[in-house]
Protein backbone atom coordinates (compact mmCIF):
# COMPACT_ATOMS: atom_id res chain seq x y z
CA UNK A 1 0.00 0.00 0.00
CA UNK A 2 1.41 3.36 -0.81
CA UNK A 3 1.29 6.00 1.60
CA UNK A 4 0.98 9.94 0.65
CA UNK A 5 1.65 12.69 2.68
CA UNK A 6 -1.11 15.39 2.38
CA UNK A 7 0.06 18.77 1.16
CA UNK A 8 -1.82 22.14 1.26
CA UNK A 9 -2.58 24.16 -1.50
CA UNK A 10 0.56 26.26 -0.20
CA UNK A 11 2.65 23.16 -0.13
CA UNK A 12 3.06 22.29 2.94
CA UNK A 13 3.01 19.51 4.06
CA UNK A 14 1.42 18.67 7.49
CA UNK A 15 2.43 15.23 8.93
CA UNK A 16 6.27 15.67 7.30
CA UNK A 17 6.74 18.89 9.18
CA UNK A 18 5.23 17.35 12.62
CA UNK A 19 7.43 14.23 12.10
CA UNK A 20 10.49 16.73 11.17
CA UNK A 21 10.02 18.37 15.13
CA UNK A 22 10.42 15.41 16.68
CA UNK A 23 13.53 13.69 18.34
CA UNK A 24 15.38 11.61 15.71
CA UNK A 25 15.06 8.56 17.45
CA UNK A 26 10.99 9.00 17.35
CA UNK A 27 11.55 9.98 13.33
CA UNK A 28 13.21 6.91 12.92
CA UNK A 29 10.20 4.51 14.98
CA UNK A 30 7.86 6.68 13.45
CA UNK A 31 8.84 5.68 9.97
CA UNK A 32 9.77 2.14 11.17
CA UNK A 33 6.12 1.84 11.79
CA UNK A 34 4.86 3.73 8.49
CA UNK A 35 7.15 1.39 6.86
CA UNK A 36 5.23 -1.65 8.38
CA UNK A 37 1.85 -0.35 7.44
CA UNK A 38 3.08 0.47 3.69
CA UNK A 39 4.01 -3.00 3.66
CA UNK A 40 1.68 -5.32 5.23
CA UNK A 41 -1.43 -3.16 4.30
CA UNK A 42 -5.03 -1.93 5.67
CA UNK A 43 -6.35 -5.18 7.03
CA UNK A 44 -2.70 -6.68 8.85
CA UNK A 45 -2.80 -3.18 10.14
CA UNK A 46 -6.48 -2.86 11.34
CA UNK A 47 -5.76 -6.51 13.14
CA UNK A 48 -2.81 -6.01 14.80
CA UNK A 49 -4.17 -2.76 16.37
CA UNK A 50 -1.67 -0.32 14.83
CA UNK A 51 -4.55 1.15 12.67
CA UNK A 52 -8.16 2.38 14.28
CA UNK A 53 -11.26 3.59 12.20
CA UNK A 54 -12.32 6.38 14.18
CA UNK A 55 -15.88 6.69 14.81
CA UNK A 56 -18.46 9.15 14.81
CA UNK A 57 -20.46 10.10 12.04
CA UNK A 58 -18.97 13.06 10.83
CA UNK A 59 -15.29 11.11 10.64
CA UNK A 60 -17.14 8.17 9.00
CA UNK A 61 -18.18 10.69 6.06
CA UNK A 62 -14.39 10.68 4.96
CA UNK A 63 -13.96 6.77 6.58
CA UNK A 64 -10.81 9.09 8.94
CA UNK A 65 -8.46 6.57 10.42
CA UNK A 66 -5.69 6.77 13.44
CA UNK A 67 -2.97 5.11 12.99
CA UNK A 68 -1.01 4.36 16.49
CA UNK A 69 2.62 4.58 17.16
CA UNK A 70 4.19 4.75 20.17
CA UNK A 71 7.64 5.39 20.69
CA UNK A 72 10.23 4.84 23.26
CA UNK A 73 9.59 8.45 24.49
CA UNK A 74 5.85 9.67 23.04
CA UNK A 75 2.60 8.23 22.01
CA UNK A 76 2.17 9.27 18.92
CA UNK A 77 -1.60 9.66 16.49
CA UNK A 78 -1.21 9.96 12.83
CA UNK A 79 -4.80 10.70 11.02
CA UNK A 80 -5.44 9.52 7.45
CA UNK A 81 -7.78 8.50 4.76
CA UNK A 82 -7.90 5.88 2.41
CA UNK A 83 -8.76 6.32 -1.52
CA UNK A 84 -7.93 3.36 -3.92
CA UNK A 85 -5.30 1.43 -2.02
CA UNK A 86 -3.73 4.91 -0.85
CA UNK A 87 -3.11 6.05 2.26
CA UNK A 88 -3.11 9.96 2.77
CA UNK A 89 -1.76 11.35 5.95
CA UNK A 90 -3.43 14.23 7.02
CA UNK A 91 -2.65 14.84 10.28
CA UNK A 92 -0.61 14.04 13.12
CA UNK A 93 -0.09 15.02 17.04
CA UNK A 94 1.42 13.93 19.90
CA UNK A 95 -1.16 11.94 22.09
CA UNK A 96 -1.59 13.04 25.68
CA UNK A 97 -4.89 12.23 27.68
CA UNK A 98 -7.08 9.39 26.75
CA UNK A 99 -9.51 9.84 23.69
CA UNK A 100 -8.44 11.89 20.63
CA UNK A 101 -9.13 15.56 20.62
CA UNK A 102 -11.90 17.32 19.29
CA UNK A 103 -9.84 19.94 18.01
CA UNK A 104 -7.79 17.28 16.61
CA UNK A 105 -10.64 15.51 14.78
CA UNK A 106 -11.60 18.42 13.76
CA UNK A 107 -8.34 19.62 11.64
CA UNK A 108 -8.60 16.63 10.07
CA UNK A 109 -11.93 16.36 8.89
CA UNK A 110 -11.38 19.81 7.42
CA UNK A 111 -7.77 18.23 5.72
CA UNK A 112 -9.84 15.27 4.40
CA UNK A 113 -12.90 17.77 3.30
CA UNK A 114 -10.15 19.45 1.06
CA UNK A 115 -8.25 16.50 -0.22
CA UNK A 116 -10.66 14.53 -1.41
CA UNK A 117 -12.35 17.01 -3.37
CA UNK A 118 -9.16 17.86 -5.20
CA UNK A 119 -8.49 13.74 -5.54
CA UNK B 1 -2.34 14.21 -6.69
CA UNK B 2 0.48 12.93 -8.33
CA UNK B 3 2.64 15.77 -7.04
CA UNK B 4 2.37 14.50 -3.56
CA UNK B 5 5.09 13.26 -1.51
CA UNK B 6 5.10 9.58 -0.83
CA UNK B 7 7.08 7.70 2.06
CA UNK B 8 9.90 6.97 0.61
CA UNK B 9 10.22 10.71 -0.96
CA UNK B 10 9.81 12.13 2.73
CA UNK B 11 11.95 9.90 4.43
CA UNK B 12 14.87 10.76 2.46
CA UNK B 13 14.37 14.27 2.57
CA UNK B 14 14.22 14.53 6.50
CA UNK B 15 17.33 11.97 5.98
CA UNK B 16 19.34 14.37 4.09
CA UNK B 17 18.38 17.45 5.92
CA UNK B 18 19.40 16.15 9.11
CA UNK B 19 22.88 14.66 9.86
CA UNK B 20 21.56 13.83 13.22
CA UNK B 21 18.69 11.49 11.97
CA UNK B 22 21.35 10.14 9.80
CA UNK B 23 23.00 9.32 12.41
CA UNK B 24 20.35 7.34 14.20
CA UNK B 25 19.46 5.72 11.79
CA UNK B 26 23.02 4.16 11.38
CA UNK B 27 23.57 3.34 15.23
CA UNK B 28 23.10 -0.27 15.89
CA UNK B 29 20.53 -0.25 18.70
CA UNK B 30 19.48 -3.66 20.15
CA UNK B 31 15.89 -2.77 21.51
CA UNK B 32 15.21 -0.69 18.58
CA UNK B 33 15.75 -3.75 16.15
CA UNK B 34 14.28 -6.62 18.14
CA UNK B 35 11.05 -4.32 18.76
CA UNK B 36 10.84 -4.00 15.14
CA UNK B 37 10.75 -7.59 14.71
CA UNK B 38 8.85 -8.41 16.94
CA UNK B 39 6.48 -6.19 16.16
CA UNK B 40 6.39 -7.19 12.55
CA UNK B 41 6.41 -10.34 13.16
CA UNK B 42 3.03 -9.70 15.19
CA UNK B 43 1.71 -7.78 12.33
CA UNK B 44 2.42 -11.07 9.83
CA UNK B 45 0.34 -13.09 12.31
CA UNK B 46 -2.46 -10.70 12.60
CA UNK B 47 -1.82 -10.21 16.53
CA UNK B 48 -2.68 -7.53 18.55
CA UNK B 49 -0.55 -6.96 21.53
CA UNK B 50 -3.15 -8.00 24.20
CA UNK B 51 -3.43 -11.31 21.61
CA UNK B 52 0.63 -12.30 21.81
CA UNK B 53 0.44 -11.34 25.74
CA UNK B 54 -2.23 -14.46 26.61
CA UNK B 55 -0.31 -16.43 24.45
CA UNK B 56 2.93 -15.92 26.62
CA UNK B 57 0.89 -15.83 29.40
CA UNK B 58 2.60 -12.06 29.96
CA UNK B 59 0.82 -8.57 30.47
CA UNK B 60 -0.26 -6.11 26.99
CA UNK B 61 1.63 -3.79 28.16
CA UNK B 62 4.85 -5.97 28.28
CA UNK B 63 4.72 -6.91 24.70
CA UNK B 64 4.12 -2.50 24.70
CA UNK B 65 7.12 -2.13 26.75
CA UNK B 66 9.24 -4.13 24.43
CA UNK B 67 7.62 -3.60 21.43
CA UNK B 68 9.01 0.94 22.32
CA UNK B 69 11.99 0.00 22.45
CA UNK B 70 12.43 -0.13 26.63
CA UNK B 71 13.37 -2.82 27.68
CA UNK B 72 15.30 -5.84 25.90
CA UNK B 73 13.89 -8.94 26.49
CA UNK B 74 15.98 -12.35 27.55
CA UNK B 75 16.82 -14.50 24.45
CA UNK B 76 14.51 -17.67 26.11
CA UNK B 77 11.25 -14.82 26.00
CA UNK B 78 12.77 -14.03 22.83
CA UNK B 79 12.30 -17.88 21.44
CA UNK B 80 9.05 -18.09 23.10
CA UNK B 81 7.40 -14.93 21.09
CA UNK B 82 9.63 -16.20 18.36
CA UNK B 83 7.24 -19.89 18.55
CA UNK B 84 4.23 -18.34 19.28
CA UNK B 85 4.18 -15.96 16.26
CA UNK B 86 5.26 -18.72 13.78
CA UNK B 87 8.70 -17.82 13.23
CA UNK B 88 12.29 -18.82 14.73
CA UNK B 89 15.80 -17.88 15.84
CA UNK B 90 18.58 -18.38 13.11
CA UNK B 91 22.02 -18.46 14.08
CA UNK B 92 24.29 -15.92 12.27
CA UNK B 93 25.78 -17.57 9.24
CA UNK B 94 22.46 -17.06 7.97
CA UNK B 95 22.39 -14.88 5.31
CA UNK B 96 20.91 -11.47 5.41
CA UNK B 97 18.68 -11.69 2.84
CA UNK B 98 18.19 -14.98 0.98
CA UNK B 99 15.72 -16.39 -1.67
CA UNK B 100 13.44 -19.42 -0.53
CA UNK B 101 11.06 -20.66 -3.71
CA UNK B 102 9.42 -17.54 -5.49
CA UNK B 103 9.44 -15.31 -1.81
CA UNK B 104 12.17 -13.53 -1.01
CA UNK B 105 12.81 -14.01 2.93
CA UNK B 106 13.84 -11.43 4.91
CA UNK B 107 16.01 -11.93 8.20
CA UNK B 108 17.26 -8.91 9.94
CA UNK B 109 20.69 -10.16 12.52
CA UNK B 110 20.79 -8.50 15.77
CA UNK B 111 24.17 -8.77 17.81
CA UNK B 112 23.57 -9.46 21.37
CA UNK B 113 27.08 -8.98 23.32
CA UNK B 114 27.31 -11.48 26.05
CA UNK B 115 29.48 -11.18 29.48
CA UNK B 116 33.01 -11.99 27.79
CA UNK B 117 32.20 -9.18 25.13
CA UNK B 118 32.32 -11.39 22.55
CA UNK B 119 29.82 -10.97 19.97
CA UNK B 120 27.31 -13.07 19.22
CA UNK B 121 24.87 -13.19 16.45
CA UNK B 122 21.15 -13.92 16.21
CA UNK B 123 18.48 -13.14 13.95
CA UNK B 124 14.59 -13.75 13.39
CA UNK B 125 13.58 -15.32 10.30
CA UNK B 126 10.53 -13.14 9.74
CA UNK B 127 9.82 -15.35 6.77
CA UNK B 128 7.42 -12.47 5.35
CA UNK B 129 6.88 -12.12 1.87
CA UNK B 130 8.36 -8.53 0.88
CA UNK B 131 8.13 -6.28 -2.16
CA UNK B 132 11.49 -4.33 -0.32
CA UNK B 133 9.97 -1.09 -2.18
CA UNK B 134 10.13 0.74 1.37
CA UNK B 135 13.33 -0.39 2.34
CA UNK B 136 15.81 2.62 2.35
CA UNK B 137 19.57 2.18 1.45
CA UNK B 138 21.50 3.82 3.97
CA UNK B 139 24.44 2.84 2.30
Amino acid sequence: MEIKFMSSASRRCYVKDFIGKQAESDQKQIFSDLKLVAEYGYTASINAGMLKSLKGDKLKKYKIHELIIKTANASFRILCIFRNSVCYLLHAFKKGSDGTPANELSVAFGRASYLVSIL
Amino acid sequence: MDSLQNLFEVEKELLDKNSILRDEYKKIDLSFEIARMVKEARLVKGYTQGKLADLLTTKQTGISRLERGLSLPSLSFLVKIAEVLGTYIVPPRANSMYVNGSNTVITRQVIVSDLRGVDMYYSINLAAVSSGAYRANLE
